[in-house]
């Protein structure tokens, strides 16, 4: 178990009168080297959650465990920049958060800070450029001068730079076109696979992720409503409707044409293959 | 930082105090200012605080919210308390020890100069507690109208206070999100020398202000892309009805006036 | 060409370019937009797209051409009017609110129109109760879900009762089912038959539905035409960065099996697609089965 939480609660305070629910008791257990999907509505708590993973909040609440560390509520003592450095987090719109002169002293911020000497950290800048697929001659740039795709990677590796165990990335692709939507999750998941690192992607589209995630994490309410694989995830309509997510088109499609025909739908993994070959198994039966 | 600060914020109600015309809130602050000012007494600090409990009461938010806006000026009225228990020597001696003489007449002005302030606070709150920004800077432009005829453009400063208004907290969130990104990626300012340290907060200014003027330009097409010409005439959807209550609510005013005076 | 009636399109631009220094952002471009029509408008980021539409209303001033809207000639005098005309609504959600609460924030708009108080209360709770916001009319912009943003935008600029409604990748920044949702309000606004839109967007499924699909690529109009057309067009769609969408991935799969309903791109044809070639089929093997 990579990150565990147990029973974990926590209140913002400071809007208005009433305190506001931000965790509620939640419960979560995530393995290590998958990539993960966390999926919810705007103020479920999804953002709230990501940042108890490196003690930017603490709990109420509860125990958070991340790694070897333990983050008990009521422990007010001063996170280790261990943890900051095992746990990467890329907020929304990264790249609104680059501040330094060139792309390079942006990268490096990271890895210097955690202590590292400069060889160290010019070679770990270099690689997480190679992972995000950012082209080595842009170091050199100014960070303002990249298009806005390549500023969201050159932000992307800003964090990678530390080398984090765990990278946990706040809707990445938001406002991203579709492909260099897909280009991000594929070098994400590539992560997993190639480095065994733990990536956690919060979004709001399913589409983009149900062929790279590994586990589905729905949260509504600061709970867990839904853990699980997408395979599962797509034929459970209420709580997509929870989380303002869609059936996918495919789920969508062989559903209506199960009901039409009065059989039960499918099972099946969501893209246009599976439900082709759905389609076609059906018409074979028929004849 | 910013969330400690609780004098200044709006809090949702439907109370008589949230329902008055924002000019009659703003006009009844200087009166109040006058009566605080001239209190000198244990009777008219009493009596003072008796009549911003009851508007306290009017607004139907909890008393806590008002003792926690007075927090950060707490230190302040306790040094002012201080000062005056130490160094103001008048009426009977209360307390000798030795180097350290405590007199009634210290003790009351003391008292009073602290609740003074604390009375101000209790009553910008009420203000601002119970009173959206917006209709503030509305207020404020109608009662700084007269002034137009001598050339202040009370109508852009109003839009200027409204848009100011409405996106400081955005930017405060922005500049918080960006804090705690880079406390993620290890920032710890403590650990840095001087020079370092400024240099750091020079170059963070840099996404900040990036940021704001984004917002800016964003917010500038918005408004002309919905026909918004600087000086042109522009008809009003706000108009405030002064009502009968108003006109009590800033008479009420008197009595403090008149209480500070007598007693 | 120049026989064209100008006041039947909402918007006609002849040869319009577009530049700072040397660079050309647009570089001669020629449209005509009838009435009524829904357009798509895509390419990839840096095309031209934001700068196309901002020509539209001045927002931004050509350097070269002609641009005309509802047969109104661009001009600095004529500005005022042209903006009365076109309704934009932003990608950001956020950075395009006025005032404090989203009825405040609609008669932004109105005031600027100068209208009466009257007229403003009929407007906004008219096109409040349109777009499902009247509970929302009170609150204030940061309290509201993505969604809620952008359809309180939409009434905003709808009040202001323009004829042509611009989007510049409005939905980039929701959710899915707050995008199915718009994509909804751009349904009954063109079935409504009084508005002309103008969509920028990334998302196929909407270009789709579109009567017409615009394609800018380094500031010049690469393509135009049907959307059941361009969309097959895989040099097109990767130019644009795109994918296909999944109806037409749906059909090329099936195709490969066999099964062949054609090259359709939007998601209810394909449905009732299956289903008739599923009931021909079914017909036949029953029919000669018996």
């Amino acid at each position: 178990m990579v990150i565990s939480f147990e029973e974990v609660s926590y209140r913002y305070r400071d809007r208005g009168m009433t305190p506001i629910l931000g965790l509620d008791g939640l419960n979560l257990e995530l393995e290590e080297g998958r990539m993960i999907a966390v999926l919810g509505a705007p103020g479920s708590g999804k953002s709230t959650m990501l940042q108890h993973m490196n003690g930017l909040m603490r709990a109420d609440e509860g125990l958070v465990r991340i790694l070897d560390f333990n983050l008990e509520s009521g422990d007010s003592r001063k996170i280790p920049p261990k943890l900051r450095q095992r746990v990467g987090l890329v907020f929304q719109y990264p790249e609104q958060q680059l501040f330094e002169d060139t792309v390079e002293k942006d990268l490096l911020f990271g890895p210097l800070n955690f202590g590292w000497s400069e060889a160290e950290a010019a070679e770990a800048v270099r690689r997480a450029a190679f992972f995000v697929g950012l082209d080595e001659a842009l170091l050199a740039q100014s960070p303002f001068k990249l298009s806005s795709g390549q500023m969201r990677k050159a932000a992307v590796a800003a964090v990678l730079a530390a080398d984090p165990d765990i990278l946990a990335l706040d809707e990445p692709t938001a406002s991203l076109d579709p492909a260099s939507r897909e280009d991000l999750m594929q070098r994400l998941h590539g992560l997993t696979k190639a480095e065994g690192k733990t990536v956690i992607v919060v979004t709001h589209r399913l589409e983009e992720l149900v062929s790279y995630a590994d586990d589905f994490v729905v949260i509504k309410g600061g709970r867990v409503i839904f853990q699980g694989t997408a395979r599962e995830l797509v034929h459970k309509q209420e709580v997509l409707e929870e989380a303002g997510l869609m059936a996918p088109s495919s789920v969508r499609i062989a559903g209506t044409l199960a009901a039409q025909l009065g059989i039960e739908t499918p099972e099946m993994l969501p893209d246009a293959a599976a439900l082709a070959a759905w389609y076609a198994g059906l018409l074979e039966s028929q004849s | 930082m910013k969330r400690k600060i609780i004098l200044g914020r709006y809090m949702e109600g439907d109370s008589w105090v949230h329902r008055l015309d924002p000019r009659a809130k703003m006009a009844a602050m200087p009166l109040f200012m006058v009566a605080v000012f001239m209190v000198d007494g244990y009777m008219g600090a009493l009596a003072l605080l008796l009549f911003t409990l009851a508007v306290i009461r009017g607004t139907g938010i909890p008393y806590r919210y008002f003792i926690r806006a007075m927090k950060p000026l707490m230190f302040l009225m306790l040094f002012i308390l201080v000062f005056h228990l130490l160094y103001d020597a008048g009426g009977s001696k209360l307390l000798d020890a030795g180097a350290f003489k405590v007199y009634a007449g210290g003790l009351e002005k003391g008292i009073v100069s602290a609740s003074r302030m604390a009375l101000f606070i209790m009553l910008a709150a009420v203000l601002t507690f119970t009173t959206q920004p917006e209709q503030l800077a509305q207020g404020l432009g109608s009662l700084l109208k007269p002034l137009t005829c001598i050339g202040l453009p009370t109508d852009r400063l109003v839009l200027m206070l409204g848009i100011a208004l409405r996106f400081i907290p955005t930017i405060f969130e922005e500049a918080e999100r960006l804090w705690k990104a880079l406390q993620s990626r290890g920032l710890d300012l403590s650990s840095r020398p001087l020079r370092e340290k400024a240099r750091l907060i020079i170059a963070l200014l840099v996404p900040v202000t990036t940021g704001a003027f984004r917002r800016a330009i964003g917010l500038a097409d918005s408004m002309e892309a919905r026909g918004y010409r600087l000086g042109a005439p522009r008809s009003r959807f706000r108009a405030f009805v002064w009502k009968r209550a108003d006109t009590l609510f800033v008479g009420a005013f008197l009595l403090p006036v008149a209480a500070a005076a007598l007693l | 060409m120049g026989t064209i009636d100008k006041s039947k399109h909402a918007v006609l631009l002849e040869h319009v370019y577009y530049g700072q220094g040397c660079t050309n952002v647009l570089k001669d471009v020629s449209l005509a937009i009838p009435h009524g029509q829904w357009v798509c408008i895509a390419g990839r980021n840096g095309a031209g797209k934001s700068t196309l539409i901002r020509l539209l209303n001045g927002l931004l001033l050509m350097s070269r051409g002609r641009i005309l809207i509802d047969g109104l000639e661009q001009s600095g005098r004529t500005l005022g009017d042209i903006r009365r005309h076109i309704g934009m609504v932003f990608a950001n959600p956020d950075d395009q609110f006025v005032g404090l609460t989203v009825e405040d924030d609609i008669a932004f708009g109105l005031e600027n129109l100068c209208l009466s108080r009257e007229e403003m209360q009929h407007r906004i709770q008219t096109y409040a109760e349109r777009l499902d916001i009247v509970h929302l009319l009170n609150r204030h912009p940061a309290t509201l879900s993505g969604g809620q943003k952008q359809r309180s935008a939409i009434a905003a600029v709808l009040a202001m009762e323009p004829s042509i409604l611009v989007l510049d990748e409005a939905a980039s920044m929701l959710d899915e089912k707050a995008k199915n949702e718009l994509l909804d309000s751009m349904r009954a606004m063109h079935a409504d038959g009084r508005y002309t839109l103008i969509s920028i967007t990334h998302d196929v499924e909407e270009m789709a539905e579109a009567d017409r699909l615009i394609v800018l690529d380094g500031g010049m109009v690469t393509a135009d035409g049907s959307p059941r057309e361009l969309l097959l067009r895989e040099d097109l769609l990767q130019r644009c960065r795109l994918k296909a969408p999944f109806a037409l991935q749906l059909c090329r799969e099936l195709k490969e099996r066999g099964i062949d309903i054609g090259e359709l791109v939007r998601e209810k044809e394909v449905q009732e697609a299956l289903w008739l070639y599923h009931s021909k089929r079914y017909l036949t093997a029953t029919g000669t089965g018996g």
